[in-house]
Formats: C-alpha cells, structure tokens, sequence
C-alpha cells in the first residue's frame, strides 16, 4: 500500500471513529461514554487540585513578579562562594551588578530584591510587623510580590546620590494591618534606624492581586539595606531581570559562582521539583489520577467491546483488518479520554478556585493552590496517559472478540 | 497456464462443540465435547459468472456452507480452494484481507453500523482499501441510487425501513466489485418489485464483472435467478439442479427447472 493510499485509509478511519463516537455520545451509548469521559475527568479534575495546592504550597515563599522574566538567586547549599550570609545566602555588591546589567542592550531593567521583616508604626501608635522589600525602582518595573512599586521614585536616589526618599508603599494588607493610608508617616523600629530615618506612605495598593493581601512595605533598597545593615555588603536575595532575549540565562547565570537562574515559564515547576512536599503531593496524584482513570477506561472500554462484538465481527467480516479495527477503536478510547482530560482540567480549575475561596473564608488571606499553565498541560498529558495505557487491553480484548466467525451468532 | 474453478469445495465438514464441561482450569481437559456437525462431505464447484441458489429448511448448512464459501469460518475437514488458493492456508489476517479484495457479503440480518450513514456504510469497504474520498463517496451514491436509495444516503440504518436497509448492505457488497458475492436471504425484505431489481444487479454483477454468485433462500422465485440450484439437507447436498432460463428477472416466463440433477459439478 502506496502512502497516500496508507494516508487516505487512516484519515477515513479518523471520520469513521468520530463519527461514531459522536453518535455514541449523543444517540446510541450516551450513558456509557459518559461514563467514560467522566470517570477520566474526576482522576484527572482531582489531580489538578492537588497539583495546584501543590504548586501552591511550592510559591508562596517565592517573591515573584509577573512582570520579570528571570530570577537570579543563590544557590542554599554552597560550601564555598562569594555570597554573603545572611540568614539565607545572599548576593553581595548587588548595585553596581543591578546596574551593569540594565546598562546591557538586550535587558531592559535589573532590579536587586531584599527582603527583611521590619515592625512598623504610624504616629497613632501600635507597630506591627510586615514583610519589607527593597528594590531599585524602574518605570516598567511595576509590581514586586503582586504589591505595586507606583509611588517610587526610579534609580534608588539614597545609593544614587544621598537623597533619603522615605517613600514606602504599602500592600493592601499592611495598609489594613496599621490603618495607614496615603500620606501617612510610618516609624521604622529598628536597632539600625537613626532619627532621620523618616516614611511616609507613597501609595496603597489597591489589593487587586491575591498577594497583596500580605503585609508587605516595598520601599527603595539602599534604604531597606540602611535600616537592617544590609548596605555593609549591599546585599540582597536575589536580582530580577527584565529582557525578551532567550540567550540573557546563559550570561545571567555567569555573574554569580553557585546561584541559578530561573525563568517567568520555568520558575513554579522548577519550585515544585525543588519542593519535596509539593513534588511528592503531585506524583502521588499523578500516580492515583493514571491508575483510577485507566481502570475506569479500561472497564468502560471492556463492556463498549463487549456491546459491539457484533459490530466488530462485521467490520472483519467484510474485510476491515484487525490493525483497522484496533486503530477504530484506539481513536475512539483516545477521543474519549481527551475529552475526558478536557473536562477534568476544567473541573480541576473549578476545584482550585473553590479550594482557594475557601481557605481564604476559613484560614488564610492568600491563595492555597495555584492554576499555572503547566498544571494545565499536565492535565491533559495525563488524560493522554490514561488513554495510551488503556489501549494494550483493548488490544487484548480485539484478539478475544469480534471475529469473523461470530457474525451471525 | 491452469484454470481453476472460481471455488472448489472438497469433502468440506463442519463441526461444532457445544460447549460441554471442557475447563482446563479445573483440570478437565479430557473431557469429551459433544459437538454437531453442521456440513458433512459437500463437493461443489462454482465457476466465474455463474449464479448458485441454494435451498434447504432451517439447520440445513446452508449458512454454513456460505461462511465457510466466503472465508469467514475454516472446515473441520476438508478445503475450499479459491481460485486455486485454499483458504484454510490462508492466516486469519490473510483471509480477512481475501474478504476485502474478493468477497461481498450481504448477511441476513444486514449486520450495518448504526452510527454511520448508508453512504459511510457501503464506502467502508472503500476506506480498508485506502480509495480517495471522492471516489468513496462517488460510488457509494451511485450503487444507493441504482438500489433505489438515493433519497437516502445520508440516512442512518436506524431511520430506514428493513427492506431499505437490506438494499444498503447488498450495495455495501457489491462496492469493492467482488469476485464472489455471497447473500444469505437477500430478498427477504423486500417487494416483489425491489426484489426482480435487486436480483437484476446480481446478474449483472455476475456478467459485468465476470464474478459468481451464491444466493441462498427459501424463497422459489429468488432462487429462479440462479444457474444451478443446490438443495441442502441434514449439513448434505440433497441434489444440484439446472435451471433454464437462468436469466431469471430479465425473462417474462418463470424459469423451468431442468431434468438434470447432479451431485456438485
């Protein structure tokens, strides 16, 4: 057989197997292939809720932007390097570095990240802790730790050029947690903080974003490092990169011995496979959601087989291969669990969504589970599984029945 | 260069089991199955072009004889030979691909897919051989036409009369233009009318397409059309007949059976 004869044959068996599927979705065997797609779609639907608590457990430590494409970050268990300790490893001499590379034509900002727990207070009284991060400010750079950066002043002015801003803005949930807004002085209390060491609040986030909800302080970086003595080495926890050119990694991954890069699309599989936790939690669904929805296949398949002998023994009868018909009904079983992993994903969205409202109704502010786009892709890689593995039983079971001997019986 | 009859059976048995206690999972393999023997010592020959009827009661062979003719079961003894060729040689997946390249088939109870449209039934056939899709479609339209079906193509088994769908599983037979076109009781559907056209195609297929036919029914005027008669008795051939007038439909007289009667040929 020629291969446009061989390629006409499978697309022909292509329409034949939708066709009847379709038929046997809407018409024929509707309970039956429900069933199927169902079944897949619950293992698959569950899966992507514990993957997303998973994915979510993985990130909440990570202080990300969506709108930076690479993270540097120190590597934990170094031995020896020229990082400065600090709690966790941290960069040293992160200014000049910040600033070497936002003068490189193919970045388009560079910002240092610090993070440290400060106690502010307002002039009502009462302090409370929040999550201070210092960033050298840039006009694109416009949200660290889903809390806006509007409201401070571009270039770190205090390492710039001495001028202290004081500017601090406050996450939708520090603005609550100190009942300060816009305006507002703030006292840092800290052992390092001199008199002069005057905020005020520069804006409030609107709390649009889930993260907002933390108290977070984002306020310029020399100034952070000036109230925690982290300007002794101008140290900080990681540099954020903004750039559109793939081959940036391999030269950011050069400017610090023994620390990683990560990018935007790379950072929360690479959490959860550095996570053991969240890894464990998803493999564990992955396993459960493959063995659940195959045997459901497996079983709904079976009694399809067993419904059809007789249309089987036929389509031998006149001559239609066994190669055919396996290929006839592998279509189909693989159409069904793509739907199926098409309604699980969905359902596994619906699932996270709940699960966060949820907690937030109940014990936290922020998200628990988390729906990145490669949760969802392995949503449909595993409904993929499913119907692959499904298909030597099929096979097993087309080598049993529907010979051409039985048309007739 | 030797010429074979299109299908030579000899010494063809068929025996079933019937189940019985056999298990080789209890360990009872010993066990003796009773079995029935379907067809017992048949010998026939079929040329090209020729039309066979085969007659005989319920439990006769007949249907047996016309499975084991077209390849779908193998004999307990014996061969039958096409073209040359036996087909208990043949592996299965060869004897399925010799179905497909040789043999039509129309069944009693039609056997067509209910998820499919008449015209996606008869081109399946079409789509095993790898044929362009307009081809497909093509001839499977022109054979529903020419069974009086055009009207109906895109109709699915279920939303067709009985008789409309025994004319889509003759035109789903003859669509690869078969060699041997093997049809259990395919006029029992139908009327009188749609009965004389079904079986002017059939002789048609067999003078065309220099294919034989094997035609097997209780019903007198259906088996008129056929160049010999075989009537089947207790899995035997009871005699074989001549029929003149083997045109059938195309004449106006009723066919006369002939004086001569013999055992195959």
């Amino acid at each position: 057989m020629g291969l446009a004869s061989l390629l006409r044959r499978i697309l022909g068996l292509v329409g034949v197997s939708f066709r009847r599927t379709y038929v046997r979705a809407t018409q024929t065997a509707p309970g039956r292939t429900w069933l199927s797609v169902g079944g897949v779609a619950l293992a698959v639907g569950l899966m992507v809720v514990v993957t997303g608590i998973g994915v979510g457990i993985a990130t909440q430590s990570t202080v990300y932007s969506e709108n930076v494409d690479y993270w540097i970050t120190p590597e934990t268990d170094g031995s020896s390097s020229a990082l400065v300790d600090a709690d966790s490893p941290q960069f040293g001499s992160v200014h000049p570095t910040a600033a070497d590379l936002t003068a490189t034509d193919s970045i388009e900002y560079a910002s240092p990240v610090f993070q440290q727990p400060i106690r502010l207070e307002t002039d009502q009284g009462g302090g409370e802790y929040v999550l201070a991060v210092g960033i050298v400010g840039h006009p694109e750079f416009t949200e660290i730790a889903d809390t806006t950066t509007a409201g401070l002043t571009p270039g770190d002015p205090y390492y710039a050029n001495g001028t202290w801003t004081g500017e601090v803005v406050l996450s939708a949930g520090a603005a609550e947690l100190l009942s300060a807004s816009e305006g507002d002085r703030v006292n840092v209390t800290r052992p390092q903080a001199g008199s002069e060491r005057n905020f005020s609040v520069a804006t409030v986030d609107p709390g649009t974003q889930s993260g907002s909800q933390f108290p977070i302080a984002v306020m310029q970086l020399s100034e952070l490092q000036a109230i925690t003595g982290g300007d002794v080495n101008d140290e900080a926890g990681q540099i954020v990169v903004s750039s559109t050119d793939p081959n940036v990694e391999s030269m950011l991954a050069d400017i610090y011995p023994q620390s990683s890069v990560s990018t935007r699309a790379g950072l929360n599989a690479k959490a959860v496979f550095d996570e053991q936790l969240p890894l464990a939690l998803s493999v564990t669904a992955a396993i459960i959601a493959i063995v659940i929805g195959t045997l459901f296949v497996m079983t709904t398949t079976g009694l399809s087989v067993a419904a059809d002998r007789g249309k089987l023994a036929t389509l031998a009868a006149i001559g239609v291969s066994r190669r055919t018909r396996f290929g006839l009904l592998a279509s189909e079983t693989l159409t069904i669990t793509a739907i199926g992993g098409l309604v699980g994903v969905l359902l596994g969205l619906g699932g996270i969504r709940l699960t966060n409202i949820v907690a937030q109704r109940t014990f936290t502010s922020g998200e628990v589970a988390s729906t990145e786009p490669f949760v969802i892709a392995f949503g449909f890689v595993i409904s993929g599984v499913i119907g692959l593995l499904a298909l030597p039983y099929l096979a097993v079971l087309l080598s049993r029945v529907g010979r051409a001997s039985e048309v007739g019986q | 260069m030797t010429r074979y009859p299109l299908i030579d059976c000899v010494n063809l048995s068929r025996s079933y089991g019937r189940g019985g206690s056999r298990s080789r999972w209890l360990g009872s393999d010993d066990t003796e199955t009773p079995t029935v023997t379907a067809l017992s010592n048949v010998d026939l020959q079929i040329e090209r072009g020729e039309i066979i009827g085969c007659a005989g009661p319920s439990g006769s062979g007949k249907s047996t004889l016309l499975h084991l003719l077209a390849g779908l079961d193998t004999p307990t003894t014996g061969s039958v030979s096409f073209d040359g060729t036996d087909l208990s040689s043949l592996s299965d997946r060869a004897r399925t691909r010799h179905r497909l390249d040789h043999v039509g088939i129309v069944f009693q109870h039609f056997h067509l897919l209910e998820s499919l449209s008449a015209r996606a039934n008869v081109a399946l056939p079409l789509v095993e051989l790898g044929r362009p899709k307009a081809e497909r479609r093509e001839r499977a339209t022109e054979l529903l036409e020419a069974m009086g079906l055009g009207d109906r193509i895109t109709h699915r088994p279920t939303q067709l009369s009985g008789g409309e769908q025994q004319r889509v599983a003759i035109a789903r037979a003859l669509v690869t233009e078969p060699d041997l076109v093997i049809a259990d009781e395919p006029t029992g559907e139908l009327d009188t009318e749609t009965g004389e056209r079904v079986l002017t195609r059939f002789r048609e297929v067999a003078t065309e397409l220099d294919a034989a036919v094997v035609i097997a029914s209780h019903d007198e005027p259906t088996l008129a059309i056929a160049d010999r008669l075989v009537r089947m008795r207790d899995g035997q051939i009871e005699d074989v007949e001549v029929l003149s007038g083997s045109d059938g439909p195309q004449d106006d007289s009723p066919p006369q059976k002939s004086v001569q009667t013999e055992q195959g040929r």
